[in-house]
């Protein structure tokens, strides 16, 4: 988070900056208009950081410096509607759904040192003179924020031809367009269902906390998405309602209007970002331990992305009775699903796409709902696993997914049913042992590189199957009309597949994951005779 | 021939001067004098199923091969173990055939452990060794004196023993390969085919299921274990046209399942072991040329 200020009296006009991120800070300080001199300082800790920085900024402010922002550059034009229309396609752009009264271009990148907020605004987008209106912004380049970007209401809407780098995003009813990515060191806060924050690219940002505003961006894997309004959006791994926000911030960033009604607050998320700003945690210690490691809320306080992989943007789940899930889920058209749903207990239910890495289907039995439940996906699942297993290992096996599934390698041996709505995609998909009953039923396409159907396993597929190889005895194979390779061909493997002198799908399986060859000549047999050295 | 106590026959090999039949089924071997008929030998404590038995080019004695991986050598006078070839996998692997070198210096075991197993008769050391993909069925000495030909479940070799290079052919199962003249023969998917040394297939004869082929003369006899063929027939390589050996009826409803063939070529006599038939023994002979049943 970066602090810009300035002092400018009659004989001297100074400013002085500090960058703080993680356990350091950065002072560069001179006259305006000479790059300065900088100096950094590290401390044991982020925390340590943050107390000295906040030390600073008040003996610089108490010497008369003030926040402040400037800008060499100038605007190019000033165009109107139909004139940028032209120029820029914003007929194709978020931003074009709105007349605009003026359109200022600035052609060439555009760095600001300071916030952009509407005591500032004027200065550094209207050469000092505004009326304010409709107006847009348009950064025929980069732009470069050493401070926060804090465009609300009643201030000019932005559109942004390359990248966005600053350190802090507001985003409350105006409209924001970035074609490049955005990188964003500490925080985007979205509120109110007017406006938008759209990014083309991906954006780079340690927390995302949103309520009902516009956000159509795609953050990068290590993103923290929390959301708080009372539905899901795509992407947020952590979904709250308001009221669960007092689980994970303190008291002051909440304003009680009647102390004997819970729910009778305003969540002021403007507090919670100026401690951000401050380098702060907003978080309570320890808050959600079980959504939020101790790490991710030091990393997303320090400016500092989370380490590690992805957090899944999961929905939470809410819990379904066979009855209520069977007519939620009726036009899913799954017979043996909608069977399953009424047969067995409670399903888990999530309303959303699902991420996860688990190597066990039945480990994501165990992480989204409870052991021998039905799971349904109400959106896509995605597998990161290399490897994901689903073994018979709970009372009832049932995953029902509504969108589409996308695993590398999945093996399924005796277990109950997975269907899917839309399309499957896969490296390896190895069925066998279904004695239970076990099938894969996908009602899409099926992209597949290799898919083995063996003893027992029942597969359908309503669409297409674009597969590469397709292994099967002639009983499970003969759903497949096209070519497919018998287990009892032998020699279209490599010897490592076959134990016992049988074909071992589990071998194939395993020698998949790890990246290995398994066929001979690639599946196809050999025409006639070959030379072989023993 | 009085009738050998066995419930099936498996294997049946001559000794050269075609005067002594010896026949391996289940828990035993037996070696007959095929002039009177009268069992001379029996192998007892055999364990499980004897699958195939060859005798040594000198006569004095068999080998015998087991359902439990055992390879055992016995002197055909006494009876007694003088040898065995370890190393096979045990149960269920069992060792399917066994064939003495023409020199008998030297003798082949298929198993389905997948290898096919050369040893020295003298040491009984095991000297080479081929891993297949699958059961090895059979073997055959050849072609020419350089060269073995065994088949699998999946797959037809003939390799150059010294070198260990050779041709391969994808295949249905084999349950025999033969060679003769410079032939190889092998039948899979329902025919038998003839196929040069360098396994390009020359001639398709249709009959499924066959367990054993034996040439004589200008005919090929060949056996079946079962389906629609099951039984022994004749083929004449002149026309390709062949005829079914008469059998009498078996005992129970199963098929005329034959596992095993013998020929005499000097007296043109064939045998052929089977199950259980019948008002006869497992084991029926026939004139190769009339085709008569021959009264054992």
């Amino acid at each position: 988070m970066t602090h810009y200020l300035e002092y400018v009296d009659d004989t001297s006009a100074k400013f002085w900056m500090i960058k703080l991120l993680g356990n350091s800070h950065t002072v560069t300080y001179g006259k305006i208009g000479s790059e300065g001199r900088a100096s950094t300082k590290e401390f044991d800790s982020a925390e340590e950081a943050q107390k000295s920085a906040a030390k600073l900024i008040a003996s610089k402010k108490k010497k008369g410096y003030t926040a402040s922002a400037r800008t060499d550059a100038k605007p190019a034009a000033q165009l109107t509607n139909d004139e940028a229309v032209e120029k820029y396609g914003l007929a194709d752009r978020y931003v074009g759904n709105i007349r605009f009264a003026k359109v200022i271009v600035f052609e060439g990148d555009v760095e600001i040192y300071g916030d952009v907020n509407k005591n500032t605004v004027e200065s550094l987008f209207f050469d000092g003179e505004r009326e304010p209106t409709d107006e847009l912004v348009i950064i025929d380049g980069n732009l470069t924020v050493h401070g926060s970007l804090d465009l609300t209401e009643y201030y000019p809407c932005l559109l942004v031809l390359g990248d966005l780098h600053c350190d802090f995003v507001t985003s409350v009813n105006s409209y924001k367009e970035v074609t490049g990515d955005a990188y964003i060191t500490t925080a985007f806060i979205g509120n109110y269902n007017h406006g938008q924050m759209v990014v083309e690219g991906t954006t780079h940002v340690p927390l995302i906390l949103n309520s009902d505003h516009g956000c159509t961006m795609t953050p990068n894997l290590k993103t923290v998405c929390i959301n708080y309004c009372g539905y899901h959006d795509d992407f947020f791994k952590y979904d709250y309602y308001v009221d669960e926000l007092k689980n994970l911030f303190p008291d002051e960033f909440f304003e009680w209007f009647d102390e004997d009604d819970d729910e009778d607050f305003d969540f002021e998320w403007w507090s919670l970002a100026a401690t951000l700003k401050s380098g702060a945690s907003p978080f309570l210690e320890g808050a959600a331990p079980d959504l939020l490691s101790a790490e991710e809320i030091r990393a997303i306080a320090s400016g500092d992305a989370p380490a590690g992989e992805a957090p899944a943007s999961n929905p939470k789940p809410t819990t379904m009775s066979p009855a209520e899930a069977k007519e939620a889920f009726e036009a899913f058209r799954a017979e043996p699903a909608l069977t399953f749903l009424s047969m067995c207990g409670d399903a888990t239910v999530y309303r959303g796409n699902v991420t996860s890495d688990v190597s066990d289907i039945l480990d994501l039995a165990l992480t989204l709902g409870e052991q021998g439940t039905p799971i349904v996906i109400d959106g896509d699942l995605t597998l990161t696993a290399d490897s994901v297993e689903w073994g018979s290992e709970s009372e009832c096996n049932l995953l029902l997914v509504t969108g589409d599934l996308r695993v590398n390698h999945l093996v399924m041996s005796e277990v109950g049913d997975i269907t899917v709505q839309g399309d499957l995609h896969a490296k390896t998909l190895v069925g066998m042992y279904g004695d239970n009953g076990g099938s894969l039923n996908v009602a899409g396409d099926a992209q597949v590189e290799v898919l083995v159907a063996t003893t027992y396993f029942c597969f359908g597929f309503g669409g297409n199957v674009q597969a590469k190889h397709i292994i099967g005895d002639t009983t499970y194979a003969t759903d497949f009309t096209e070519d497919y390779i018998s287990t009892a061909s032998i020699n279209l493997f490599v010897p490592e597949m076959i134990e016992g002198g049988e074909f071992s799908a589990w071998k194939l399986f395993e020698a998949r994951v790890a990246g290995k060859e398994v066929f001979v000549n690639n599946g196809q047999a050999l025409e006639g005779a070959y030379e072989q050295e023993w | 021939m009085k009738r050998p106590s066995m419930s099936a026959v498996y294997g049946l090999a001559l000794n050269p001067d075609g005067t002594l039949l010896a026949a391996a089924g289940p828990g035993k071997g037996i070696i007959f004098d095929t002039a009177s008929g009268n069992a001379v030998i029996k192998i007892p404590g055999a364990t499980g199923h004897a699958y195939d038995v060859d005798f040594a080019p000198d006569s004095k004695s068999v080998v015998i091969c087991f359902h439990g991986g055992h390879v055992r050598q016995y002197d055909v006078q006494s009876g007694d173990e003088i040898a065995s070839y370890t190393g096979h996998a045990g149960v269920p692997q069992g060792v399917r055939k066994v064939k003495f070198s023409p020199d008998g210096q030297q003798l082949a075991s298929v198993a389905e452990d997948s290898t096919l197993r050369i040893w020295d008769t003298q040491s009984t050391d095991e000297v080479q060794r081929f891993k297949a993909r699958a059961d090895v069925n059979t073997v055959a000495w050849g072609p020419g004196e350089s060269h073995i030909t065994f088949a699998t479940d999946v797959g037809l070799h003939t390799v150059e023993i010294a070198s260990r290079r050779g041709k391969t052919l994808d295949t249905g199962a084999i349950a025999d390969v033969q060679v003769v003249n410079n032939q190889i023969l092998a039948a899979w998917d329902e025919a038998i085919r003839f196929l040069t040394p360098d396994l390009e297939i020359t001639r398709t004869l249709e009959q499924s299921a066959v367990s054993r082929m034996r040439a004589y003369e200008g005919y090929l006899f060949a056996a079946s274990w079962s389906g629609a063929d099951a039984g022994v027939h004749r083929w004449d390589l002149s026309d390709g046209t062949r005829q079914r050996l008469p059998l009498p009826a078996p005992v129970g409803d199963g098929p005329h399942a034959v596992w095993a063939l013998a020929i005499d070529a000097a007296r043109g006599v064939l045998y052929a072991g089977c199950n259980p038939m019948k008002g006869s023994s497992n084991i029926v002979a026939w004139d190769c040329a009339s085709l008569d049943l021959l009264d054992l």
